[in-house]
């Protein structure tokens, strides 16, 4: 092992500083070849018949990107047609240094042996080793390790070969300097468009290739749109200063010409930053990281309520600059990009539009997400790609470009059928859905299963207990079991049971891993996405009936009045009598012919359960309403064929009331416990002006709601009546329950404010479904050491792990439910569009400045219905904000309105087909008529006179 | 844990001596084996490299409470500290140590002085003694010497230059801790009444300052021709991506690594100062204990070749 030190400056905030670092330089560094004799490695990644079959290259051989190459080309790279590749250290430092999520697509390859992509540590190799020179740039520098990295490779691969059939390297790079230079030291060297060009069985992976930045001009008109991006050092000088500020752009879904920028300001106090225009959205593209700097005051304006879709390609530069009334209260700072700090660039799924010139490669495409603006991509294939669900990646975009630039990564089948709107959604939502890997399914428990002594030891035995479950119909993943008895001392045994996953589920295998990064199972209308795989989900870790199963119990002793004398948790095995659904469970209690030990046991919890109710609901728990529609299927074609909204039983309340009493107790233990490290869940207080939609609604049918604490909201909305009006209070739910905040897991060592604000507990968690989420899992685990009946592992206690963790679950429960509402409006699309027209009446639930949004209770289905069209006359709008009313023509519309409304499913944009509602009554006067052949671009709203 | 009486010689002991948080996540602040009453019956034993049997008692104390210092968690450099093909920042491997130089006999004036380099960390140690004791007679011990040590660094031992005044916390600390760990291996009862003086100066600090110091020391006892049970090796250990590294860098240190400072007798295995300022799950010690023992025996090979060539050279300039 040779030795050699090398000295490296750096420069650190401001200042200038010399840092020296040692460098040791090995000999132990293998080259990772198959075919190489010289090298004493244990294991090789590189194959021996390395073949790419290319017009180029027509023998085998390994490739060696450089730098940019694997920054812009990563989705070539990460085709499986792409293997042997040599990744050289110097390279991936690189990546790492410049984009974090090309860097992390790198190591997903790397790891893949399939891939065969081998790392060669070229910057402690002693013969690949080189120090800067004189002069030399950076940049200079690590183009030339690359190059003699890549020579040595070729002179090693020459020397060592054991049976000479003549492995080459090749090296890819776009930098023309660096291809000279190369070339001169005899290196074989190509472009890496030239390369993909040629490969021969692969015409499609050109499709695929970034453009890169010498081509750009040929795209776009020569006219500067855009105003240049500062560079990062004057970013960071100006967010120092305080002249710019730093913070996550944010598009608006309504509006293509509106975004905010939310600023994390120090502490709690963030701002939100509005910005309005092309020229002041300036290219940043949905959730990345921008610096903007704020307008003057005089420039400051009130979000407009009026909702905007980018229909026309030219079009972008008459932007409402409407008289805004100067509203003092309202005004929100407003701002411009002026540069962007990082990209958060993913690949969006959309659709191509073709373009309409017959052989042109260049297309536009529409992402489904409708923050993110159009792409740019040049494909050959447009023609089969049409009507497709495509996805496509944004490479870059150019400032005298109206579009980004991007390339096609793949198909994801043709529009509208449902795997393929499955696929887009789960995609779209970020949800994790491919099969289990085999690493993952080694890791559960062989069948047939059955319960041995050695599992009993830590265990009660519960079996004899009358156990049983309440749920939905038609759930298999049963997480939960009930049990009450009378104790002799005449107080109550309450039981709840809870399946045992992390019995099943050890800490950091493979297993635990991948449910940790799924966090909850995703329900979508006839499909389900499992947090874990079936064996678990659905047979041994579901409590199903007469069967045994492993359960963690907590056991309340309660008097009558449902006070809590003692709680005590253990883990258990219990064999439940009965799985019944919420009707059947409600049936047994009211026939009172049946006595058995179940339904008796049934009736103890109901009692009880509407006491802890009562209770809880004085404390100031909130009732609120949304409506949930269930869909009948079809059993063959998985079609909707009805629809109807939930209906909630007693039963539904009896089980929720135990199970929040079960979490709530659990909450305090672990948190007694571990109080640094407890998984919790927390529901913040909304801010006061959260509520003004509420309060000004309320106000016009003269109702006072008060909103100073949940247990005055709570009770000013069970006061809220109006005559005549029986639909008014859950109407005043739904608002209410849009006003609130998320929920969000957290870890009780990084928080102070424990409260969950919807419950009215001063401490929550979830511990009751651990077979769909993850945090159940997290804090089993812990209550499991709280009582002694598993130990410890180094991450559980790891508080700034366990934060990092909390941040997926908040995250990819957010999106599942995100999916879940995406999959609820698709399906409702389909059956609306095998009903047809249909007349429903709904009321307005919300007014914007052009538009009402109309709820209708028998579908809970929301819609818009618009009064201004493109191109159409439009009727005279009034909008007050104070109200808020909108007049049109005559007729004033206020919340809360009865309206009747046509429903139908305008499919003229197959990308986001849409239900469409048009007014029936009241009537405008002058009427609105729904005309089916009404040119696809205008909104169906037509003026008759 | 406030008692003297546990007998500490192999890692269970040791981790039943640990204190458990509640958390069961320990943080060893600062664990010494010292030779308090112990070896007073035990005959004068050779130059050096005498060894204890296992017999003997040992007692142990949690001599020093530091201040709890929160780790760091977050790599604050952002720097990939181990790679997946198991390079370390400066192309060690896990458990590679950093290259050792050593010289002994630097100073003619003094009893003993050694000068060591371990990477680009610089040491220079001087003893002087046994002599009798200086200043207040009252320090004196009847049975056995009182070792001295002072700790410092040189002002131009960092990146940038820092004038370092004597006695301030972190030298004082340091101080005690080598006082500690070579009361524990030199054979103090042989020089009743007297004192041994241990100065080390850190010329160049690049990560672990503590070992290099007890390494440096270690050779200028030996030059001085005090006897000593054993060397004392010292290494530092840090734990990243579930896996031991060994003698950090500075740049290591400083990426938000929970280190562990280690001192071992090697021959007999016995732990002379066990120091670690970080959180850690229970669970890893073992591993990393393990991992650090195992690079003071490397460590420990190393000054041995240094003080047989040494005394080489030694042998044939006198011409015996």
């Amino acid at each position: 092992m040779l030795k050699s030190k090398t000295f490296v400056k750096k420069t650190r905030s401001g200042g200038v500083m010399k840092i020296v670092r040692e460098h040791y330089l090995r000999d132990d560094i293998w080259c990772g070849s198959e075919a190489c004799s010289g090298c004493k490695q244990e294991s090789t990644v590189l194959q021996t018949d390395a073949c790419m079959e290319s017009s180029l290259c027509s023998y085998p051989h390994y490739l060696v990107p450089d730098t940019n190459v694997v920054l812009h080309q990563i989705d070539v790279l990460e085709d499986p047609v792409i293997r042997n590749v040599i990744i050289l250290q110097t390279v991936l430092q690189e990546v790492r240094h410049r984009s974090a999520p090309v860097y992390k697509r790198l190591k997903d390859v790397l790891h893949e042996k399939e891939k065969h992509f081998y790392t060669f540590t070229n910057e402690h190799h002693r013969e690949t080793f080189i120090d800067r020179e004189p002069g030399e740039s950076a940049n200079d520098r690590n183009d030339r390790a690359i190059r003699v990295a890549a020579k040595w490779y070729s002179q090693h691969l020459k020397t060592f070969e054991c049976d000479k059939d003549g492995l080459k390297v090749v090296l890819l790079t776009n930098d023309q300097g660096n291809k000279q230079k190369a070339e001169e030291s005899g290196l074989l060297v190509y472009k890496c468009e030239e390369y993909i060009k040629s490969l021969i069985a692969n015409p499609e992976l050109v499709d695929r290739l970034a453009l890169s930045n010498d081509d750009k001009n040929e795209i776009g008109s020569s006219k500067v749109l855009f105003p240049e991006h500062l560079p990062l050092s004057r970013i960071q000088a100006g967010i120092k200063c305080g002249s710019f500020l730093q913070g996550t752009f944010r598009a608006s879904r309504d509006n293509y010409l509106e975004a905010t920028v939310f600023v994390q300001g120090e502490g709690d106090d963030s701002t939100e930053v509005l910005l309005q225009g092309l020229q002041n959205l300036n290219r940043a593209v949905h959730q990345d990281v921008v610096a903007v700097q704020l307008l003057p005051r005089s420039q400051w304006v009130a979000p407009s309520s009026v909702v905007l879709q980018d229909e026309g390609a030219a079009k972008d530069d008459d932007v409402e600059e409407e008289e805004e009334e100067k509203n003092l209260e309202q005004m929100k700072p407003t701002g411009k990009v002026v540069g962007i700090i990082k990209r958060n660039w993913r690949p969006f799924c959309g659709m191509l539009n073709v373009s309409q010139i017959k052989e042109s490669t260049r297309h536009l495409f529409t992402p489904a997400d409708r923050r993110v603006p159009r792409i740019r991509i040049e494909t050959r294939q447009a023609s089969t790609l049409a009507g497709h669900r495509i996805m496509v990646a944004i490479d870059g975009w150019p400032k005298d470009s109206r579009y980004p630039n991007g390339h096609f990564v793949r198909s994801l089948g043709s529009a509208g059928e449902k795997d393929t709107e499955q696929e887009v959604l789960l995609l779209e939502h970020d949800v994790p859905h491919q099969a289990f890997s085999q690493a993952v399914l080694s890791f559960l428990p062989k069948m047939p299963w059955a319960i041995t002594p050695e599992d009993m030891v830590r265990r009660e035995d519960l079996r004899h207990l009358s156990v049983c479950s309440v749920d939905p119909p038609g759930c298999t993943d049963i997480d939960d079991a009930l049990h009450c008895r009378e104790l002799e001392n005449g107080n109550l045994e309450v039981g709840v049971h809870i399946a045992d996953v992390s019995h099943f589920i050890r800490p950091s295998n493979a297993l635990d891993k991948e449910a940790a990064s799924r966090g909850t199972t995703v329900y979508l209308c006839g499909k389900r996405i499992d947090m874990v795989p079936e064996l678990l989900s659905s047979n041994l870790c579901s409590l199903r009936s007469n069967v045994e199963r492993f359960a963690f119990s907590c056991i309340w002793e309660m008097n009558h009045k449902a006070e809590v004398l003692k709680t005590r948790f253990t883990k258990s095995a219990i064999n439940s009598k009965a799985s019944l659904t919420y009707a059947e469970a409600q049936m047994r209690i009211d026939d009172t012919n049946m006595n058995d030990e179940i339904t008796k046991s049934l009736r103890g919890l109901n009692k009880l359960a509407k006491t802890l109710k009562r209770q809880r609901i004085d404390k100031g728990a909130l009732t609120l309403s949304s409506l949930e529609v269930r869909f009948h299927m079809d059993s063959e074609t998985h079609d909707p064929i009805d629809l109807q909204t939930k209906e909630l039983m007693e039963t539904n309340s009896m089980v929720e009331e135990f199970m929040l009493l079960a979490n709530i107790s659990v909450a305090q233990k672990i948190y007694d416990e571990f109080s640094e490290c407890a998984l919790l869940r927390k529901h913040p207080a909304p801010p006061p002006s959260n509520y003004d939609i509420l309060l000004k609604a309320a106000k016009s049918k003269d109702v006072e709601i008060h909103t100073d604490s949940a247990k005055a909201l709570a009770d000013s909305l069970d006061g809220a009546k109006v005559d005549g009006f029986p639909y008014f209070n859950t109407l005043l739910r739904i608002l209410a329950t849009r006003c609130m905040m998320q929920a969000v897991y957290f870890c009780s060592g990084m928080d102070s404010d424990f409260h969950h604000y919807g419950l009215a507990s001063p401490i929550y968690t979830h511990f009751t479904s651990p077979i769909r989420r993850y945090a159940d899992i997290i804090v089993h685990r812990l209550l499991a050491v709280a009582i002694g009946a598993d130990s410890t592992y180094p991450d559980l206690m790891d508080k700034h792990k366990q934060s990092a963790l909390c941040n997926n679950l908040n995250y990819r429960h957010k999106m599942s439910q995100y999916a879940q509402r995406a999959s609820v409006a698709f399906h409702t699309q389909l059956f609306f569009k095998s009903r047809g027209i249909l007349n429903e009446e709904g009321y307005v639930l919300f007014v914007r400045k052009n538009a009402i949004i109309v709820l209708i209770p028998k579908f809970g289905l929301e819609g818009t219905v618009f009064f201004d069209t493109k191109g159409k006359t439009v009727p005279n709008l009034v909008f007050d904000e104070e109200g808020p009313t909108l007049s049109v023509e005559q007729h004033i519309f206020c919340i809360f309105d009865k309206v009747k409304v046509t429903i139908t499913l305008d499919d003229s944009n197959v990308q986001h087909q849409k239900i469409r509602m048009s007014l029936i009554e009241p009537v405008v006067r002058t009427q609105f008529n729904y005309s089916p052949d009404a040119e696809p671009q205008a909104k169906k709203l037509k003026l008759d006179n | 844990m406030n008692s003297v009486a546990a007998l500490c010689l192999n890692i269970p002991d040791i981790k039943r001596c640990i204190q458990t948080e509640e958390d069961r996540t320990v943080t060893v602040r600062t664990l010494l084996l010292l030779s308090l009453w112990s070896c007073r019956s035990s005959s004068p034993g050779g130059a050096f490299g005498y060894v204890h049997s296992a017999a003997d008692t040992w007692g142990v104390a949690l001599a020093v409470r530091l201040p709890f210092i929160r780790s760091l968690r977050k790599n604050m450099a952002g720097l990939e500290l181990l790679s997946d093909q198991g390079y370390r920042l400066d192309g060690r491997k896990a458990a590679e140590l950093r290259k050792v130089q050593a010289r002994m006999g630097v100073f003619a004036q003094a009893d003993g002085s050694a000068y060591l380099e371990q990477g680009n960390t610089k040491a220079l140690a001087v003893v002087y003694g046994p002599h009798e004791i200086r200043g207040s007679r009252s320090r004196a011990l009847h049975d056995r010497a009182v070792i001295n040590c002072q700790y410092s660094m040189a002002t131009f031992s960092t990146a940038e230059r820092k004038r370092r005044p004597h006695g301030d916390r972190k030298s004082t600390e340091m101080s005690l801790h080598l006082k500690q760990t070579f009361e524990a291996a030199v054979m103090t009862q042989l020089y009743p009444r007297s004192q041994i003086d241990i100065y080390v100066k850190i010329l160049q600090s690049d990560g672990g300052n503590y070992s290099v110091c007890v390494n440096a020391a270690t050779l200028a006892v030996i030059d001085a021709g005090i006897p000593m049970r054993d060397y004392v090796c010292a290494c530092t250990v840090g734990f990243v991506d579930e896996t031991p590294l060994a003698d950090l860098c500075y740049a290591e240190e400083s990426g938000g690594v929970s280190s562990l400072a280690l001192a071992l007798l090697p021959r007999g295995g016995q732990i002379a100062l066990l120091q670690m300022d970080a959180r850690l799950h229970q669970d890893h010690l073992e591993a990393l204990i393990e991992a650090a023992m195992t690079a003071c025996k490397g460590v420990s090979k190393v000054l041995d070749e240094v003080v047989r060539q040494h005394l080489q050279e030694v042998s044939s300039l006198t011409g015996e």
